[in-house]
């Protein structure tokens, strides 16, 4: 009806806009909104049922079905004027093909990315104020709209499940342990993926924010590039992943603790029903058999002895957090005795970093740096620590090139009676791929008498 | 070029070699029979394995024995121990500077970090000691 829009340019008296926010994609909520399948089952107002007669989703293309309700029945005939997918349809809504059809209207719908999930606006435009009146008090116009878009809300509640693909298992492994094979670049690396395939990490910030770049090498010599962004993570409870490439889905992966044992619980729930149909053969299968290689990862790690300190301090929880998080805290406290310790840079973020510099007695000058993963005042904070030149590049210990290049704490702070306890537990991340090497070496060489120090070493490099 | 114990056993050649003098030490000779690489190759070995500190060579009469020195391996293992010794130096200084602060002035601790019932709280705690 584009001679309406020509007609009256002021349309604020004889349109109705509605908007409301779905929690879901917006993929979703247009695929509810443009496939007959699932059209039928919520489209109109209460008390109506659809019978689909055609539908030619493209600009021109005809719409046509039956609304039943009260003992009626009333044509529909819609016709597409611009299709953009997962953004925006507008169409000219009719009876039939009668032309004295007064009930013709033009409508503008839109979905939206929001905070929570989608906003659908929907503009329906009359073609006079007088012609809206009408409508609206012969037909109900006004609340049929939105019980049009409750009973959308719900029909998008009842498909949630068709658009996931869920599992769960337990782990004889703590959470910690389950956790840091995800928090652990270099391990994440080795199991992550189905049976038979291989990774190449090209970048893996894990913590909020942060992104995940990689290809994965398929048994079949093909390549597959990943693009990921890490939407929340919790140690040691709770992954979010959101995949930004097709298919589009966001793994929540929950680790419950059970004793020595976790439970790791698996959703992924893609954007749309159609992408989780198309990858369905091969997801459901691929994700039990990650969950494989990450039982068969942690075995290889299980030896893993790292370190956990505990203690309590006569202080409340606020002040001895801020003994982590405040650098002229830091500074007062966390150099080497005897040593000058200046604060460079200190962002107390996830992905944000703590670079200081050490000057000793004799002048010389030695750097350190904590890379924050989880900041979770006053509760919990995950860093991973590392020495450092000036510019903030990892470097070796001076003292001992053995020791690990990054070590991966979690300090939880707890408080009771005015006394705080924290808790730090820390371990090697991201080992060299040398450092690995020796590791898959030393497991292979495990003979006569060297066994009793290679048991020693392996439980190290175990960690990896 | 660096020279560490990771470098060290990287190699599975040089894993064997400190395999094979564990228990006996060994003249280069009799190192050298058990590979099929060639003597030059072997010394190159032994040569990084001396440079680590894992192995030493040591005379006798015209002879030359490889020796192994495993202490460098527990020095890796023993890791988590020294991280133990890093953090608790930390923690301890952490303490000793609480208590400066803390006794410094609570007022001061109170107006930046804590309610007032929970400052009374420590007052009282800090006088009580």
């Amino acid at each position: 009806m584009a001679n309406a829009n020509q007609a009256n340019s002021n349309t604020a008296d004889r349109e109705i806009v509605i908007t409301r926010i779905f929690n879901a994609p917006r993929e979703l909520v247009y695929e509810v909104w443009t496939k007959p399948e699932h059209v039928n089952k919520w489209w109109g107002p209460d008390g109506f049922t659809n019978t689909q007669k055609e539908m030619d989703l493209k600009p021109g293309g005809v719409w046509r079905f039956d609304m039943n309700g009260h003992g009626m029945t009333f044509p529909n005939k819609i016709v597409f004027h611009e299709v953009v997918k997962n953004e925006k349809l507008t169409y000219t809504h009719s009876g039939d093909d009668n032309p004295n059809d007064l009930n013709i209207f033009d409508v503008t719908v839109l979905f939206e990315d929001v905070k929570g999930g989608t906003q659908l606006t929907m503009k329906t435009l009359f073609e006079s104020a007088e012609e809206m009146k009408r409508v609206m008090s012969q037909f109900g116009a006004s609340e049929g709209a939105v019980q049009h878009l409750n009973n959308l809300g719900a029909y998008i509640e009842e498909v949630a499940p068709m658009r996931a693909l869920s599992t769960s298992r337990v782990l004889n492994f703590p959470p910690d342990m389950v956790f840091r094979a995800f928090a652990d670049p270099a391990q994440l690396e080795q199991w992550w993926g189905p049976k038979g395939f291989t990774n190449t990490f090209r970048k893996c910030e894990n913590w909020e924010g942060g992104k995940w770049e990689f290809t994965m090498h398929g048994p079949d010599g093909k390549d597959y590039d990943s693009d990921s962004v890490f939407v929340e993570t919790i140690h040691p409870r709770l992954v979010t992943i959101d995949h930004l490439d097709w298919p589009h889905f966001r793994l929540t992966i929950s680790l419950e603790d059970l004793g020595e044992k976790t439970k790791v619980s698996w959703h992924q729930n893609f954007n749309s029903i159609e992408e989780r149909e198309t990858v369905k053969k091969y997801a459901e299968p691929g994700n039990e058999q990650n969950l494989d290689k990450l039982e068969t990862q942690l075995e290889k790690i299980s030896g893993d002895k790292q370190l956990s300190l505990t203690r309590t301090y006569n202080a409340p929880r606020e002040l001895v957090f801020k003994m982590f998080t405040e650098a002229e805290h830091l500074a007062n406290w966390w150099g080497p005795k005897g040593m000058d310790l200046k604060v460079a840079k200190l962002d107390v973020c996830p992905g944000g970093i703590f670079l200081y510099s050490m000057t000793t007695p004799d002048g010389n000058e030695m750097w350190g740096k904590f890379k924050y993963r989880e900041v979770s005042p006053v509760e919990q904070i995950v860093f991973v620590n590392s020495f450092s030149d000036k510019d903030g590049n990892d470097s070796r210990n001076p003292w001992m090139p053995e020791w690990p290049l990054e070590i991966y704490n979690v300090l939880t702070l707890s408080e009771k009676d005015g006394k705080t306890t924290i808790n730090l537990k820390g371990g090697p991340i991201n080992c060299t791929s040398e450092e690995r090497a020796i590791f898959e070496g030393a497991s292979a060489n495990m003979e006569q008498g060297f066994k009793g120090t290679f048991d020693q070493l392996e439980e190290y490099l175990a960690k990896f | 070029m660096r020279r560490d114990v990771f470098q060290a056993i990287a190699d599975p050649t040089r894993r064997e070699i400190i395999n094979l003098i564990t228990h006996n030490s060994l003249n280069i000779d009799s190192v050298a029979e058990n590979f099929d690489v060639s003597r030059p190759a072997i010394s190159k070995h032994i040569k990084i394995l001396q440079e680590c500190g894992l192995l030493v060579i040591k005379q006798y009469g015209r002879e030359r024995y490889c020796e192994a020195k495993l202490e460098k391996l527990n020095e890796v293992s023993d890791w988590v121990e020294q991280y133990r010794k890093f953090w608790t130096e930390k923690l301890d200084s952490l303490e000793e500077y609480l208590k400066i602060l803390q006794a410094k002035s609570t007022t001061e601790i109170t107006i930046e970090t804590s309610t007032k019932s929970k400052s009374k709280k420590n007052g009282k705690r800090k006088s009580g000691k």
